[in-house]
């Protein structure tokens, strides 16, 4: 009798979602919320820049969105491919000086120079892909850190398309022809061109971004992971690993250079010294803490990582222990120039040691648990009956 | 000829200071597992530690050296025994070989920052006793610091050749690096090795970091770490884990780097001399991945 009363009774599972409705897990938007806020964000593209007056913050952003996108390329390679490489901010340069031979001196339109970056970085990174893929762990790091070095001199002694150690100033076209970014106007609202242009990287982001999401489940994006889990077995269920590393490489590098033609349209000047290790080191850092192999993780790395030094700089008399520049006068403090190598070696290692999967899953838990709790907070409400398997045991103890 | 004999020894004297750099890497991947890029943060600490201790605080420039590569030999161990030992293994699928590689670059970022916080972005100068001065054998002048940094360093090898060959650390080091596992239940203790392991990177380190950044190497500015980073194409064409091979591919890193500097025409552009190592390195990953080194032991086995 009390053999057959101890067998505890079945709690009654809260099962979410049926299983059938969440087909799959790479797709862009799992829910109708998600479906509901990627149009909200499209529309916050468009109407963010007219409701902030202040151009330090529309560049600020700008320049997020432009580091993201080089930083999406990385993720590609590094997130599902596994391949790890300093050298992005190479092709981030070629794109860039791409950017200047046709949009600044050959005066060519927004949607011949623009792709064109995009084909550039694509470009050399096909050249250089075989050689690079043929390494592993170490050996691949201190490649990219030879095509860094290479790179630079191949900028600096190139004097007329990057204006060597000087560098070099372009004022490209951003018209599309039925639409100007450079003077953009939207129910006689007149946009600026820091403004237009802003529009103009987050739309090429979330496009970016959309693409390689639906990457994310073609053939091609599965075989990248495969190779990335067990290039062995991949190989085996008839992967070809060498080509599917070659075609990361060729779109990380296409990527960058893309991001590189944005960030000449941005400065309208670039200089061969601005695309050196820092950059390659900080894009690395950006994947890397934001989250490697994730959506989000390059935005979400990008806004912390690209975001912090400027704003330090911006607000350098607020912070305490920090100096606006060198000054020989004794006092102890971080110049503001510091303060960028600062976080990111700091980032790096807090991501490295308490939580390698980035900041992006942070913010997706934090998120979620939010959900969870507000969710929770609404049937709290009902009368619930909590089953309690052990009590009548501890009534016969 | 003389200008070939002067290119000559300043080139080994460049090479031989890569050659310690890249050491100071081999040692502590074959100790611990792990290529580790702190060493390269050491270089520019222990020129920075000789220079607080030597010109702000005047004490003797041997003991200043001494301390500082006590002080970096402590610090890396710190780092070891805190940050990287606890990472094996986690981390992202993809980085998770990579990790201790990564923290130390944050690290090396910090590093930088650190020293420009405390002593100032402008070059200083460490008040070495050789300064600019020069020997002449016949016509052939030669920087006296070009021979100090020569035979220093090879007294240096030779203290490590001994460790590692005829002391029993040595022995367990080779034991880690050939099978850690096997040597573990040998009854090796692996605190000992990494400890001495960072003691030796640390010594290569700072004597290499501090004849860089003497008045005749270019003086202290904060981006030696990155003149350190040069040392790793040696390192590669040392095959990685080897220390002859470290010897030999610095040495001919140098020559080819300070030959590039005297020889090469104007019309191979600015920058030429510092890019070539690189180029060499590439074209050995093309031609031979695993190194000189690597070649010479299989033809020996």
């Amino acid at each position: 009798m009390a053999l057959t009363e101890t067998a505890p009774r079945l709690r009654p599972v809260r099962t979410g979602q049926p299983p059938a409705r969440r087909r799959d897990d790479s797709r862009l938007c799992r829910t109708r919320t998600q479906r509901i806020l990627l149009a909200v964000a499209f529309v916050a593209i468009v109407a963010f820049p007219l409701s902030v007056e202040s151009a330090f913050l529309i560049s600020l952003t700008g320049t997020i969105g432009i580091f993201a996108l080089a930083a999406l390329g990385l993720n590609i390679l590094s997130g599902y491919a596994g391949q790890i490489s300093l050298a992005q901010s190479i092709f981030v340069g070629i794109g860039a000086f791409a950017g200047v031979a046709l949009g600044g001196l050959a005066e060519l339109p927004l949607l011949v120079w623009l792709p064109g970056t995009f084909v550039a970085g694509g470009l050399a990174a096909a050249l250089v892909a075989p050689l690079t893929l043929r390494l592993k762990g170490v050996f691949q790091i201190v490649l990219s850190l030879a095509l860094i070095f290479v790179g630079h001199y191949a900028f600096i002694n190139l004097p007329a398309l990057t204006g060597g150690n000087g560098g070099i100033s372009a004022t490209p076209s951003l018209s599309l022809g039925f639409i100007d970014f450079g003077e953009l106007t939207v129910a006689g609202m007149r946009y600026s061109y820091e403004q237009g242009l802003f529009i103009l990287i987050w739309l090429v982001l979330a496009a970016s971004m959309i693409a390689v999401v639906n990457m994310h489940r073609t053939r091609f994006g599965r075989a990248l992971v495969a190779v990335r889990e067990a290039e062995t077995a991949a190989e085996i269920a008839g992967i070809n690993a060498a080509r599917v590393k070659v075609q990361a490489f060729v779109l990380a590098g296409a990527f960058a250079g893309l991001a590189g033609g944005l960030l000449m349209a941005q400065l309208r000047y670039v200089q061969a010294e601005q695309f050196g290790i820092n950059m390659g080191l900080e894009l690395l850092i950006i994947v890397v803490v934001g989250g490697l192999g994730t959506t989000w993780g390059p935005v979400v790395g990008a806004a912390v990582i690209s975001s912090i030094p400027v704003l330090a700089t911006q607000y350098a008399e607020h912070i305490p222990f920090l100096q606006a520049d060198f000054s020989q006068s004794g006092e102890i403090g971080i110049p503001v120039g510091q303060v960028g190598l600062l976080i990111y070696g700091l980032a790096l290692v807090l991501v490295m040691v308490f939580e390698p999967r980035g900041l992006s899953h942070i913010f997706g838990a934090g998120g979620r648990s939010l959900l969870r709790l507000a969710r929770r907070a609404r049937t709290t409400s009902e009368p619930v009956l909590v089953p309690q398997p052990h009590a009548h045991l501890g009534g016969k103890a | 000829m003389t200008n070939l004999i002067q290119l000559t020894v300043s080139g080994l004297s460049l090479g031989i200071l890569y050659a310690l750099v890249a050491i100071g890497f081999a040692v502590l991947l074959k100790a611990t597992g792990h290529f580790n890029m702190f060493p390269g943060a050491l270089v520019l600490l222990g020129a920075y530690l000789t220079y607080q201790f030597h010109v702000l605080w005047s004490l003797d420039f041997v003991l200043a050296v001494a301390l500082a590569a006590i002080l970096c030999a402590a610090l890396g161990l710190a780092g070891e025994r805190l940050l990287f030992s606890r990472l094996g293994g986690k981390g992202h699928r993809s980085i998770e070989h990579l990790s201790v590689l990564l923290v130390s670059l944050g690290l090396i970022s910090l590093a930088q920052a650190a020293v420009v916080s405390v002593w100032g972005p402008l070059t200083h100068l460490i008040e070495d006793p050789w300064g600019l001065s020069m020997i002449r054998f016949g016509g052939v002048a030669i920087a006296v610091r070009d021979l100090w940094a020569l035979g220093l360093s090879l007294i240096l090898l030779a203290v490590f050749y001994l460790v590692i060959q005829h002391t029993r650390v040595g022995v367990g080091m080779r034991a880690v690096a050939s099978d850690p596992e096997a040597a573990r239940a040998q009854g090796v203790n692996p605190h000992v090795i990494s400890a001495t392991a960072w003691a030796m990177c640390s010594a290569a380190s700072v004597l290499a970091g501090m004849m860089l950044a003497t008045e005749m190497g270019g003086g202290l500015v904060p981006n030696l770490d990155q003149i350190a980073f040069s040392a790793l194409p040696a390192l590669i064409l040392g095959g990685l884990s080897s220390l002859p091979g470290c010897i030999y591919g610095g040495l001919a890193l140098g020559l080819v780097q300070t030959y590039a500097a005297g020889y090469a025409p104007e019309s191979m552009g600015q920058g030429f001399a510092s890019m070539l190592p690189w180029v060499v390195m590439i074209l050995l990953l093309v031609v031979k991945p695993s190194g000189f080194a690597k070649t010479l032991e299989t033809r020996k086995a």
